[in-house]
């Protein structure tokens, strides 16, 4: 390490990835992974979540399990928590969905309304 | 490294290694990878998060799930509920006495009142970073301050940031860091030494091992800095051979830091050099005097010499020296980031800044805890350390271990810091808190000290050697009902002479634990030599042993007797020979009645 630009990289690198234990997290980004949602695939699907956000470099964002939700049919279930804002409910997931939900509702803070469960009932 | 959705911390400070953590890291290890949760839960293991009472202790982030006192077994219980299914397992969760019924369970680890009440500077990465991986010390903000005063400072400015925090020396004696660094600095010669003195003795305090073991890159950048203020090249760490994981992380850290260019020579690309070296104690008390720790660090016996010349004049190896302790050090490195208005900010008018302190005794929260100067005894004792156990009465506190005092109940709301505490007749010492209940016997406590110091003692200077002694002796006099009333005017007047004609801090603050339970318990010391009884029932000799009528006669008391003290009949009330009783217990502890009490 010869200069401080050098020690910034390598914090801002290692920080991002650490961060879950000292910070709140702007978003919640919660995997429903009860039997229903494993057999449909949420492991992969959280997999690529994280994945996706490593490779957006993103900060501050948590990401955790949760169980089955009820409607089993609708698996593998993802849902998006940010305070003051409502709950999104994403359906249906698969990993190329999971990476546009990382892109867009994270990164741009737009829904992907498509994949939402209020869509689903149209 | 990757992005791991979730983290869990394995308190990795000797406290909770003792109870195995070791074992549980590798438990979870195991488990982790078996599940093929490899690539998405980290397994760390951190320095002490403070809580000792509580351990071993794991945190599961993001949600920050704080489990106490975890068993081997139940980490399949977390891996498969909490990891596996995002169902936190509240059956093993920290269950926080402190706070509201409903707020109870720690589901997060910032919100346990415990934690929520400190404020965190020297300690601020102890639980949080994996002490063997620099990078997360980097990633908290970790070398930047020396980035920056190699970088934008001279070493006159860092003199004046230090000097203007106010920060006073941790390990005892509260002399102004700042000054004792220009001292150095002002000082010609082209060698001149960092010397951290990581040999912390008094009994019940454990706040460097601490720092060193969860932080141990932030003493390497602080000395760093000091080197640059100072203008030395060299730093030694003396530190004892008692603390292996301090001292296993500390040899790890400087390795790293090598190997980053963060030590050795033109460290950021400037002129600036320094290196490192570690000198191992065999754990003697009287070498955490500057003078007799510089003599042990170059090779001889671990004996202080008279002052001056002072350590910054000649120091080790006759060089110019800066002697700071471990905690000292540990709040350089932010006061440079955060600036030093930010650190005198806090604190009290004389004392600036954050103090740790090691709760110990008779208090339901031991561990570890950092506050600002200025809280209130009864806070620290009350709130954060939660209370004294079993409902018992809160009767003293000793501060400063064996060179320092006990503060009683009357003086519970006084703000704690450096002038404070010596006002008291106690002193701020390396932050050691003994807090002692109605059952604890004053004068066995100042024997208990008098007993460390007599055994410490390095043998120098008479007064230090030959008077703690007399002391002890009369003191061993009282606690077994021979002394007389002339004995405290003795003892008052050897602790005046000692204190003032001893060569080093040691000697001259032996005295302190006695004088100060003269002070505020005298009459304990007159109950123990007119009425021959000890209030506390702690004293053995002056103990009787009597059954009262509770006693049923089953006879297991006499047939326990070691020395057949004890007689009466089959459902008869039964009597002990006072005279012939060697007041072993036995019968006390054997009785299903309780009828037998100490008197």
């Amino acid at each position: 390490m010869k200069s401080l630009a050098e020690l910034e990289k390598v914090q801002q690198e290692v920080y991002r990835r650490i961060n879950l234990r000292t910070l709140k997290g702007s978003y919640t980004v919660s995997v429903a992974m009860d039997d229903c949602g494993m057999a449909a695939g949420a492991r992969q699907v959280l997999l690529t979540i994280l994945d996706e956000i490593d490779q957006q470099g993103l900060e501050n964002i948590r990401v955790v399990q949760t169980g089955c939700l009820g409607d089993c049919k609708l698996e593998p279930v993802v849902e998006i928590f940010q305070e003051g804002h409502p709950k999104t409910t994403y359906i249906q997931m698969t990993e190329e969905k999971a990476r546009q939900i990382v892109k867009s509702h994270l990164v741009q803070h737009q829904v992907v309304e498509a994949s939402t469960i209020g869509s689903n009932k149209k | 490294m990757s992005l791991f959705r979730s983290h869990v911390l394995i308190c990795g400070g000797t406290g909770c290694t003792s109870s195995s953590s070791d074992k549980i890291e590798e438990r979870f290890k195991e488990l982790v990878a078996e599940q093929g949760l490899d690539q998405e839960v980290m397994v760390v293991r951190t320095g002490c998060f403070g809580l000792c009472e509580e351990g071993p202790i794991c945190i599961v982030h993001p949600e920050g799930s704080f489990y106490s006192r975890v068993k081997i077994e139940d980490v399949d219980t977390i891996v498969s509920e909490h990891l596996m299914k995002g169902r936190v397992v509240t059956s093993l969760l920290y269950r926080d006495k402190l706070a509201p019924p409903e707020h109870q369970l720690a589901t997060s680890f910032s919100e346990v009142t415990f934690y929520k009440m400190q404020h965190r500077v020297a300690l601020k990465n102890c639980g949080v970073i994996n002490p063997e991986v620099i990078e997360e010390y980097i990633a908290y903000d970790g070398y930047k301050a020396l980035g920056k005063v190699l970088t934008e400072m001279q070493p006159a400015d860092v003199l004046d940031a230090v000097k203007k925090s106010g920060l006073r020396g941790r390990g005892g004696g509260g002399f102004p860091t700042g000054i004792k660094w220009e001292f150095a600095a002002k000082t010609e010669g082209p060698i001149k030494y960092i010397g951290c003195n990581a040999d912390e003795g008094d009994p019940g305090a454990f706040m460097d091992r601490s720092i060193l073991e969860g932080d141990p890159h932030c003493l390497i950048e602080a000395m760093a800095i000091a080197g640059y203020a100072t203008g030395a090249e060299k730093g030694y760490v003396y530190i004892r051979a008692e603390y292996p994981i301090a001292v296993k992380r500390l040899k790890i850290a400087i390795e790293q830091a090598k190997e980053h260019g963060l030590l050795g020579r033109n460290i950021f690309g400037t002129d600036f050099s320094f290196d490192m070296e570690i000198r191992l104690g065999a754990g003697a008390f009287v070498c955490g005097e500057e003078t007799a720790l510089i003599a042990s660090i170059e090779g001889e016996r671990g004996m202080p010499r008279p002052k001056p010349p002072f350590p910054a004049h000649k120091g080790i190896f006759g060089k110019p020296t800066v002697i700071n302790n471990v905690e000292t050090f540990a709040n350089v490195p932010q006061i440079i980031l955060k600036g030093p208005e930010w650190y005198a900010s806090m604190g009290t008018e004389k004392s600036k800044g954050t103090k740790v302190f090691a709760l110990g005794g008779k208090i339901n929260n031991s561990g570890l805890i950092e506050i600002e100067m200025g809280t209130k005894l009864r806070h620290v004792i009350e709130d954060i350390g939660g209370g004294i156990p079993k409902g018992k009465k809160f009767k003293a506190v000793q501060t400063g271990g064996p060179s320092g005092g006990c503060i009683t109940a009357d003086h519970l709301d006084i703000p704690i810091d450096y002038d404070n505490l010596i006002s008291l007749g106690s002193m701020m010492g390396s932050g050691g808190m003994i807090v002692m209940d109605e059952d604890n016997c004053m004068v066995d406590i100042a024997r208990f000290f008098l007993d460390f110091t007599v055994d410490e003692s390095c043998g120098k200077c008479v007064p230090c050697r030959e008077g703690t002694r007399r002391m002890l002796e009369i003191l061993d006099r009282i606690t077994e009902g021979k002394g007389e009333m002339e004995d405290i005017d003795k003892l008052e007047r050897l602790a005046k002479n000692i204190k003032s004609s001893s060569l080093c801090g040691l000697g001259q603050t032996a005295p302190n634990p006695v004088l100060s339970t003269l002070r505020y318990f005298r009459t304990e010391y007159e109950a123990h030599i007119v009425g021959k009884t000890c209030p506390a029932g702690v004293c053995q000799a002056l103990l009787t042993y009597v059954i009262t009528d509770a006693c049923k006669g089953c006879t297991l008391c006499k047939k326990v007797c070691p020395v057949g003290c004890i007689t009466g009949e089959v459902k008869g009330l039964h009597h002990i020979d006072p005279d012939a009783c060697i007041k072993c217990g036995a019968c006390m502890s054997k009785c299903p009645f309780n009828a037998i009490i100490k008197k």
